[in-house]
């Protein structure tokens, strides 16, 4: 059964090269195009469509606001933020409001197609250039990672201070550091965001949990 | 009513003094004839006593009342007897005959003959000046019957005593306290009014921040010199506040033209070479007539190339303005960091307080601040660790935004603004992007020790 989604893009040139791509696909079905957030709220709203490519920046509602919107609204569609920031923070905003992928503009057509398919069925998508894995992706796996360490890694992303995690850890802050330290080698993360990413995207975390 | 200072002047001490003196003379004419009628009468009382004994002794009063001269009486030795009683009095008296000779009087007196030339018998005392300096009152009077004169005379001064010398210095007491008076006026006016008035007409010409007044004003009081001193001090700084306002402006239109050509030049030097060779690529493309793999490895290599100018284009417009500001501080601080510490190679460890909202143009500052402060670090300090530390401090009510360094640091220089014309802008830009939104940016460092700059953000200037 073919997919069905609209794209919001507010630049024309960026959502016919989109369109050409995913027209080549037999199983995608674009129903509806929107140059703007608010005339795309009120297409999610009427076509319910399966998956949403959001631009983040758009006039209107942004693609972030959009996703926000989409899951209050309980709506049975899934947001894949389609963008050309590689903010890191934009991917975990992106993620906090409710999106399941995030995927570059300049990614290769067979990336987005995989990205929606991933999205359309329930899984997470994350763009490799958003959070580098040290390999290419697929085929790395990283190290197991520790229950403590996860347990910390879960802490850190809810925004807790290493003095926080510690204390409510039992533990020394400098184990919590230590700790941390052995999450970003194993996942090949160079700072506390992308382990997160990292983590969502190896299944190390889900989610939900790390966004409770 | 406003007055002028030399009519207040004229008005409160010369014309006054004037007044003064012209009482003061006109009370010693009144003096002076008091002193002429009291000296008249004195001596002429004492001529006429002494006229009256001496006719007395020269003859006898009988019982019937008539006077007849007693012939057997010495004339000298009369004299002596009446005269000589003995009774202490102002003046001296002599008795001539009518050749002028002294009958009778101090051996000193004799000089008194004079005056019998000089005056009209029983004429009205009359006032001289004697050989000695002292004034006197003369009187002549004849004796009945006799070819004799008494002539008397009374220096004032023995007379009326200390009240001579007080009518003779009033007047010019007060004369000269009116001179002083009026001399005091000629010295106000030549040493507080001119020079006040050369002032006032050069301050009102003075243009603020371009002239200075005079250095010196030697004719003016020392108060008004030392004005003028102050003036000068305040001028020369409101013109070295005006130069450096005007070199300020000079840096910033600089920076502005400096930071123009950077960006010209990065598009140039980036995205511009790589959309030329897509394009290149492109042309090579629709007119090649190779197989149809040598089209592809073309393809691709126009793809790569285009996709390298994104990345470029993207980083600009990150390093430009970045667009993730407007999810907040803590995530804009987050982003910056990890990006920071890529390209860096510095550790950056962050405290934040996930709690803190703040507007944009605070957000702004503090974000450029704390990119200002990591890169300063590393180039100048060569730090290994950063922290940077965003917090409320609810007492307080500020918001602060700490980044401390393990680098080398460096002395503080107390004037942070005097720096951006030196040609070292970082520093005075943190202090106007915090001052912009209100806030506040404290350096403190030392050698060895690592540098913290803090800046400080009253919640009540956040909207």
């Amino acid at each position: 059964m073919a997919i069905s989604m609209i794209l919001a893009d507010d630049h024309p040139l960026t959502r016919e090269g989109m369109r050409g791509y995913l027209a080549k696909e037999s199983d995608f079905n674009i129903i509806g195009e929107y140059a703007d957030g608010e005339t795309a709220w009120q297409g999610i709203q009427q076509l319910k469509p399966q998956v949403a490519l959001l631009d983040i920046r758009m006039p209107g509602y942004d693609g972030v606001a959009l996703a926000r919107k989409i899951k209050e609204a309980g709506i049975p569609t899934v947001s894949l933020m389609l963008t050309s920031y590689d903010a890191q923070q934009y991917v975990m905003a992106s993620l906090r409001a409710g999106a399941r992928g995030y995927v570059l503009k300049t990614a290769s057509m067979e990336t987005l197609s995989k990205a929606i398919r991933i999205v359309a069925r329930g899984g997470f998508y994350l763009d490799s250039e958003v959070a580098s894995a040290v390999e290419e992706e697929g085929d790395f796996v990283p190290e197991p990672v520790s229950v403590r360490e996860r347990e910390v890694l879960l802490l850190a992303a809810r925004g807790l201070s290493g003095k926080e995690i510690a204390a409510q850890l039992f533990i020394s802050e400098r184990t919590v550091q230590t700790h941390l330290a052995s999450i970003y080698d194993k996942l090949g993360a160079k700072n506390k965001t992308e382990a997160m990413l990292l983590s969502l995207k190896y299944g190390i975390v889900t989610l939900e949990e790390l966004l409770d | 009513m406003r007055k002028n200072l030399l009519v207040q002047l004229t008005i409160a001490i010369f014309l006054p003094c004037l007044g003064g003196f012209l009482i003061a003379w006109i009370g010693f004419y009144q003096f002076e004839k008091t002193m002429e009628s009291v000296a008249a009468s004195y001596v002429q009382n004492l001529v006429q006593g002494a006229a009256a004994r001496l006719e007395t002794s020269y003859g006898d009063i009988y019982s019937d009342g008539s006077w007849r001269p007693n012939l057997f009486r010495s004339r000298i030795a009369g004299l002596n007897e009446v005269m000589l009683s003995g009774v202490q009095i102002p003046g001296v008296f002599a008795i001539f005959d009518e050749e002028g000779q002294q009958v009778y009087g101090p051996e000193d007196a004799s000089h008194l003959s004079s005056v019998l030339r000089q005056t009209a018998l029983a004429a009205e005392p009359q006032k001289m000046s004697g050989t000695d300096g002292r004034v006197y009152t003369v009187a002549v009077y004849p004796v009945t019957e006799r070819e004799l004169y008494v002539v008397a005379a009374v220096a004032w001064d023995e007379l009326l005593g200390p009240m001579v010398s007080l009518a003779t210095f009033w007047p010019f007491i007060t004369g000269l306290l009116g001179l002083i008076g009026v001399f005091s006026v000629y010295i106000m006016w030549q040493k507080v009014i001119m020079p006040l008035k050369d002032l006032e007409t050069e301050i009102s010409a003075m243009k603020w921040g371009e002239d200075i007044p005079l250095q010196k004003a030697p004719e003016a009081v020392e108060e008004l010199q030392k004005l003028r001193e102050a003036l000068v001090t305040l001028a020369q700084s409101a013109v070295a506040q005006a130069q450096l306002a005007r070199r300020y402006v000079n840096d910033l239109v600089k920076v502005q033209e400096e930071e123009r050509e950077r960006i010209s030049r990065e598009i140039h030097d980036g995205p511009l070479q790589d959309v030329t060779a897509f394009v290149q690529r492109l042309r090579l493309i629709s007119k090649s007539d190779d197989s149809p793999e040598e089209r592809q490895r073309l393809l691709l290599d126009a793809e790569n190339i285009a996709l390298t100018g994104v990345r470029e284009m993207r980083e600009l417009c990150n390093d430009l303005t970045p667009p993730w500001l407007d999810l907040g501080i803590v995530q804009a601080l987050t982003e910056l960091s990890e990006r920071q510490s890529r390209q860096l190679g510095v550790t950056i460890t962050l405290d934040l307080d996930d709690f803190i909202e703040l507007p944009e143009d605070a957000t702004l500052a503090f974000f450029r601040v704390t990119q200002e402060s990591v890169n300063n670090s590393v180039s100048h300090g060569e730090a290994k660790n950063v922290k940077v530390i965003l917090r409320e401090d609810e007492e307080a009510n500020t918001i602060i935004l700490e980044i401390q360094d393990d680098g080398k640091g460096f002395n503080v220089p107390d004037d942070i603004t005097e720096l951006r014309v030196q040609g070292h802008r970082g520093l005075s830009n943190m202090n106007e992007r915090m001052s912009i939104v209100g806030g506040e940016v404290t350096i403190h460092s030392e050698l060895g020790k690592g540098t913290t700059i803090r800046c400080e953000l009253s919640k009540d200037k956040l909207d």
